[in-house]
């Protein structure tokens, strides 16, 4: 069971929870599974055999009083094969003076993933924790978590109902994290029915209140098969900061390699 | 070959019938052209300028060239008079930074990297330096690169022992984290997680040492213009690098050996009174590198084992130094969106007191704290305390992005008081840190990217 939700975004989440996995495995077979589960497992299946693709994206961050901060990067993500996960590369690109620091990540199923910097002004290429991931990134209202293509295993999935969302019909359903590093209590989801793809989310933070709302715009539809959203919205709830994540474009099947995420080409980088 | 300063430009120099700003322009330029001569590799420099200069013009096809670059505005000051009256109490400079690069083919790529400094204080940090200009072969088996380049080995952040191929860029940043380019041939095979890498270096590059006007240096200058050789061929002796590094799952191994020109200079004190001659021996040194993560620690640990370097007493001493120590990070801080990063490591070499590094044994603490916020504001504190002496260093260092385009940055050492060394209490002073003992300095640069 190694399927895989792409949130069409980047990073890589982790997981420590083999032992969790075959806890629950157990579990499973003494309940009948719940639906949220399998609306789950609907979307992993359509993301599969998409091979690789490549986006320009920019992060629009803004404050309370509307003071705004751009950050750009470019992002190739490989798909995983058999046992393996995914692997991405992030190159920053703004601000200048971090252009060409990258960020190198090997996914793995069942254990933390690996991950190595690049720093170009240093050429130093250093092996960082792929621990964390509730840290806030590039300064943005996305956590690591929030970027990283999930597992369906990462979740206890309960169905809600179904809902009406800006004339949408879609499922709702409340998802909780299985690893007790995430930053999160529990999330509740919106699935668009025809398509199986977000529409929005809302995380509540470990004191139950509600922390963030991202919403999920501009789907367009690549090989016939992958919807990919352009403009993600992420408003904090509590502190009135938001980042816009814009995405021109996604450009699939590039003719990525496996040689094209290793330490020697991250040296690359330039 | 070496070129004493030439007089004729310091004639020119102090000329008063030119103008402030014209004397100001030949200054840098016959500087920069001196320091340029220091590469004792001109010719071969400019032929390789115009050969990369040429096909980029001519490879219409290039796929994605680029040209960036980043211009800086320096002030640094320093609180305490200088022990020499040579020795200024502020400089001001500016930096210009260029890099131009692009594929030229499907399997060959091509960079230039140039860095120029003037400095209005110290002569010696008023220089060009060709960072990087290679032509490279990239291949899925193999990656051949021919030209020049700066290289980094090594996994601790206090000191970097393993790191020996590129030289050290002393006057462009005290603490050693900024290297020379280095003429090489190199050889990079990957294979399953990990990488060989094997280095020519026909050409030496000098240590870069502060002026008689500069401070943060030792109570004499280092004639940087004179130095002496254990090799007969001087800098011409082709040296020779090869490092194989491989991850495994929650580690990372790196094995590394080197045999030629020593990077780190010994000294010869009293060969003249005015100055202190470095000396570049021929050497064999092994270096390891590990780190292991386990959850947000990084374990990190780094050793060499060196054969043939004199040491501060210049005698020849084999030894070791092994620096370790970990990293952890903290996510969302007190609840704010900053994390905080903090490391610590032990410094040690056997040598002890006769080691050519003030840390021979010492423990060094540092933090930084990433405010996460719009301006990506952060802040560096470290802390370097001798075990055995009194001897310590105090570094601050922060950074904000202004826009796209502007970064403000300080950074700041404070070196003094340091114990004075004495015949009765031999062992309370580190003898390297007490000739700093008044260069307390902070600088701000103001730096436009483009």
């Amino acid at each position: 069971m190694h399927t895989r939700i792409k949130e069409g975004l980047i990073f890589n989440f982790k997981y420590k929870a083999l032992l969790l996995l075959l806890v629950s495995a157990h579990a499973m077979g003494a309940q009948p599974v719940d639906r949220g589960r399998v609306i789950f497992e609907e979307m992993d299946a359509r993301e599969m055999g998409f091979g690789d693709f490549s986006t320009i994206q920019t992060m629009v961050l803004r404050s309370k009083s509307g003071q705004e901060s751009r950050r750009q990067m470019e992002n190739f993500v490989l798909e995983g094969k058999g046992e393996d996960g995914d692997k991405t590369l992030i190159v920053f690109r703004s601000p200048k003076r971090v252009r060409g620091t990258a960020l190198l990540t090997h996914a793995h199923q069942a254990k933390d993933d690996d991950q190595w910097l690049y720093l170009p002004i240093l050429g130093r290429v250093k092996r960082i924790s792929g621990a964390s991931k509730s840290g806030a990134f590039l300064g943005s209202e996305f956590s690591y978590e929030d970027l990283a293509p999930l597992e369906v295993s990462d979740f206890n999935y309960h169905f809600v109902a179904e809902e009406n969302v800006n004339g949408i019909a879609t499922f709702k359903v409340e998802r909780v994290p299985r690893d007790t590093d995430s930053g999160y209590s529990r999330q509740v989801v919106w699935v668009n029915q025809e398509h199986y793809r977000f529409e929005k989310i809302e995380f509540y933070d470990r004191k139950e209140a509600l922390l963030k709302m991202v919403t999920f715009n501009d789907y367009r539809l690549y090989l016939n098969k992958y919807w990919r959203p352009h403009k993600i919205l992420m408003l904090n709830q509590s502190d009135g900061k938001s980042t816009d994540m814009l995405i021109e474009s996604y450009d699939f099947q590039t003719g990525l390699k496996e040689e094209n995420f290793t330490q020697a080409s991250l040296r690359r980088i330039k | 070959m070496h070129f004493s300063r030439d007089s004729c430009i310091s004639s020119v120099l102090e000329s008063s019938w030119l103008p402030y700003a014209l004397r100001f322009s030949v200054r840098g330029l016959l500087t920069l052209t001196r320091k340029l001569l220091f590469l004792e590799v001109p010719l071969l420099a400019l032929l390789y300028c115009l050969v990369l200069n040429q096909m980029l013009l001519s490879n219409n096809a290039m796929a994605a060239s680029q040209a960036e670059g980043e211009l800086s505005l320096q002030t640094r000051l320093f609180n305490q008079d200088p022990q020499s009256t040579l020795q200024e109490n502020n400089a001001q400079s500016f930096a210009f930074a260029f890099n131009l690069s692009g594929a030229l083919g499907e399997q060959l790529d091509a960079e230039l990297d140039f860095f120029y400094r003037y400095d209005s204080a110290d002569d010696e940090r008023t220089k060009g330096d060709i960072r990087k200009l290679y032509l490279r072969w990239l291949n899925p088996h193999i990656e051949v690169l021919a030209g020049f380049n700066r290289v980094f080995w090594g996994v601790t952040e206090v000191n970097h022992l393993v790191d020996i191929v590129a030289q050290t860029d002393t006057v462009e940043s005290p603490d050693g984290e900024t290297k020379l380019g280095q003429a090489m041939i190199a050889f990079t095979v990957p294979f399953e997680n990990g990488l060989a890498d094997i280095y020519l270096l026909p050409y030496f590059r000098e240590r870069t040492f502060p002026g008689e006007n500069g401070r943060l240096r030792f109570s004499l200058p280092v004639d940087y213009d004179n130095p002496v050789y254990e090799d007969p061929d001087e800098g011409q002796h082709i040296d020779f690098a090869g490092r194989i590094a491989k991850s495994f799952e929650n580690t990372e191994l790196a094995l590394s050996y080197f045999q030629g020109t020593g990077r780190d200079p010994s000294y010869l004190f009293g060969v003249n009174s005015a100055s202190i001659l470095p000396y570049y021996p021929q050497i064999k040194q092994l270096g390891l590198e590990a780190q292991y993560i386990w959850d947000e620690w990084l374990f990190k640990l780094e050793f060499i084992h060196r054969d043939g370097q004199p040491n501060l007493f210049f005698e020849e001493e084999e030894y070791q130094a092994v620096t370790t120590g970990f990293e952890y990070t903290y996510y969302g801080l007190a609840g704010s969106a900053s994390d905080l990063g903090i490391i610590a490591e032990l410094l040690y070499d056997s040598r002890g007191q006769r080691a050519l590094s003030p840390y021979e044994e010492d423990i060094a603490l540092g933090g930084r704290w990433v405010l996460n916020n719009l301006h990506s504001a952060e802040l560096i504190f470290l802390w370097i305390q001798d075990l055995n002496r009194f001897a310590r260093v105090f570094a601050f260092e922060g950074s904000i992005e202004m826009g796209e385009s502007f970064a403000l940055s300080f950074e700041s050492t404070i070196i003094s008081h340091q114990p004075q060394p004495s015949v009765l209490t031999p062992l309370q002073s580190d003898r390297l840190l007490y000739d700093l003992r008044d260069d307390d300095s902070i600088e701000f640069t103001l730096s436009y990217y483009f």
